[in-house]
């Protein structure tokens, strides 16, 4: 009787498995592909590689214009992801815990920047950096991109906050402890997992940002999108496959950390 | 923010609990009230509550009972009137200077601290030095029967060990006051039925004053010495649990907490404490502690009041099963009767093994209330 809603099963399951086969292919391909062409110590960039090697890597490691731009990106990301935790940290407690009116306009407000399409979001920011002389300056683009990093922290961190009762707060606070301690010592510590999380995704965001640097960057700061960018733009240097190839193990760490994190809160 | 460091040293918070001042009560509520723009939460209640005492504040939900524990604790600023802690007048403290300890429904236990270190906490707060922190700890796991699972996690504790854990954090420093807030409020019957008795005999053991929130009537019922019935934001009763339950003073609290029969009556004649009332065309003796005011009263019925069969005609009704419901021991009952002017249904408990016990739905019945059980209690329906 249920032999022809079996093979039905079957079909879909076969269906399934072909769809997601390709997806999975058709995402990961490249990025195998640039990781293969990354340990190639052709000339330029070819495939099939002609030969093998770890010469790209070397050259990465020799040349002070792709370490000067990770360098950058790195002290980028991380000034970025810190601004963007410090204003996210701040309005989780509003929108929480306290009574303050319009506090989930807040919420929405600090998401906002998710939905505006970036080259419009550029166009307008220059016309504010122009005038306040925050172009080209690195404390500029850091500003530019906390805006584009703090949804991540309001996020995440809201979904987390959602799931702490405010019981435990009040009841801190009756056993002797302050307002401060209760929220820092509770409430805080245990969202902490989750904001850990978030961090990493938003230092994430400004490492990878290649719109916000073209715009408001100018020739002063190079990140490393913008390098490969570039060097893309004007020729074919073999080193950005093994650029590529850091990178993506660097996004990849990045994702399996906050997941991890995560996980062992949990257990 | 820095409220600890800033706030006055107090005896109690250190050492061993003091003795009660002399002469002076747990708490004292003068006047206190709660509004919200135009709303009325909780309208001028007064209380005093002795030492050791364990009031339940019972009440329907909206009945500002919540509103009324949450201004004990300091979470709400009362709009009038104030709150004393044995003698202090707290009404301005912050709930962090106020030395209560609060236990809530689902126990708000610190899931990241095992359990020691969530009875630690409170004594952490208040600067207790290190070595008498580890004393109290290990005296109140001890005390609460926890000894074993001080470096669990709360998520590894069954619901009852939970609650332990909870009264022993909030009991740790000794407050002058313990306010339980719906303790038991989500849990099932059989469960709830443990930790009845354990709340019971933390209470006699720990001989600490208890503000004890709850909807349940026989929570209240069970635990309190003394009742404080919650209406519309008023305090509608207000009498230890015997008292309120036998002799109820109000149609509501009859109704409420008693869970009697509220039948209209006609007063016939009276006498010193007494009255004579008509229900459904029969005269009944009942006891009439209030001057009724006018000829329709209330009588309030108990179901366990209702007899079947009674041996004298006079005050037998006609009546019919609408309802019939086994509970075990016994069995409730819904007749409902009717004469030319007045109907009602009332509801009765019966033995399970009353004989004459109608078997069905439909059976026609006659039935009585026993004399005298039966109180004239008055409406109290414009407070609402």
């Amino acid at each position: 009787m249920s032999a022809p809603r079996r093979a039905g099963e079957k079909l879909f399951a076969a269906c399934g498995a072909v769809i997601t086969g390709t997806i999975v292919v058709l995402v990961l391909a490249p990025v195998v592909l640039t990781v293969l062409l990354s340990f190639s110590n052709d000339a330029a960039i070819q495939f099939p590689p002609q030969s093998w090697g770890v010469q790209r890597y070397l050259d990465l490691a020799a040349s002070t214009k792709w370490l000067t731009a990770l360098w950058l990106s790195v002290r980028l990301a991380l000034t970025s992801a810190t601004i963007a935790f410090v204003l996210g940290v701040g309005a989780l407690l509003a929108i929480h815990r306290t009574r303050l009116p319009l506090r989930s306009w807040l919420e929405q407000a600090g998401i906002v920047s998710l939905l505006i399409p970036m080259s419009a979001y550029s166009v307008a920011m220059y016309s504010v950096f122009s005038q306040l002389g925050l172009l080209g300056s690195f404390l500029g683009l850091a500003l530019a991109h906390a805006v584009l990093a703090l949804p991540f922290i309001i996020l995440v961190g809201s979904a987390s906050m959602r799931g702490v009762p405010p019981d435990l707060e009040l009841t801190a606070i009756t056993l002797g402890a302050s307002r401060a301690r209760a929220w820092g010592g509770i409430t805080l510590r245990l969202v902490t997992p989750a904001l850990a999380g978030g961090f990493v995704m938003a230092f994430q965001t400004s490492f990878e940002e290649a719109v916000f640097v073209n715009f408001l960057g100018g020739p002063g700061l190079v990140t490393l999108p913008k390098a490969i960018f570039d060097s893309v733009q004007f020729g074919s240097d073999p080193v950005i496959t093994a650029i590529s190839a850091s990178i993506v193990l660097i996004s990849s760490v990045a994702v399996a950390l906050p997941l991890a994190l995560t996980r062992g809160a949990r257990r | 923010m820095n409220t600890i460091e800033e706030r006055p040293q107090q005896a109690s918070t250190a050492g061993p609990p003091t003795a009660p001042p002399a002469g002076r009560h747990a708490v004292e509520l003068i006047g206190l009230g709660k509004s919200y723009g135009p709303e009325t939460a909780v309208a001028g209640v007064d209380l005093a509550v002795e030492h050791g005492e364990l009031i339940a504040i019972l009440g329907a939900s909206g009945s500002g009972k919540s509103t009324l524990l949450k201004m004990v604790a300091g979470f709400e600023g009362p709009s009038r009137g104030r709150i004393l802690l044995h003698g202090q007048d707290v009404s301005s403290l912050s709930p962090a200077d106020r030395e209560i300890g609060m236990v809530v429904q689902n126990y708000a236990l610190f899931p990241h601290l095992s359990v020691a270190r969530n009875v630690e906490y409170g004594l952490r707060m208040r600067k207790w030095p290190k070595r008498e922190r580890a004393e109290r700890v290990a005296e109140m796991l001890e005390r609460m029967r926890l000894s074993a699972l001080g470096d669990r996690l709360p998520r590894q504790l069954s619901g009852g060990q939970q609650q332990r854990v909870a009264i022993a954090r909030a009991l740790a420093y000794s407050p002058r006051i313990m306010l339980m807030d719906e303790p038991l409020g989500a849990l099932d019957k059989a469960l709830k039925q443990d930790l009845v008795e354990e709340i019971h005999r933390v209470h006699r053991e720990f001989a600490t004053t208890i503000l004890y929130v709850t909807h349940d009537r026989e929570e209240a019922m069970t635990l309190a010495d003394r009742v404080v019935l919650m209406r519309d934001g008023r305090m509608a009763a207000c009498a230890p649990v015997e008292e309120l339950y036998l002799r109820p003073p109000t149609a509501y609290a009859a109704g409420f907490f008693s869970g009697a029969n509220l039948v209209p009556a006609r007063v016939v004649d009276r006498v010193e404490g007494r009255a004579r009332v008509e229900i459904g065309g029969r005269t009944l003796d009942t006891t009439c502690p209030v001057d009724p005011l006018g000829s329709p009263v209330t009588a309030a019925v108990r179901p366990v009041c209702v007899v079947l069969d009674p041996p004298d005609d006079a005050w037998a009704l006609e009546g019919e099963v609408t309802d019939r419901l086994f509970l075990g021991d016994s069995v409730q009952l819904k007749l409902a009767y009717s004469d030319a002017d007045t109907s009602g249904v009332v509801s009765c408990l019966l033995p399970a093994t009353a004989p004459g016990l109608p078997g069905a739905v439909g059976e026609k019945v006659r039935f009585g209330f026993t004399p005298d059980t039966a109180r004239i209690v008055p409406d109290d329906q414009e407070t609402r």
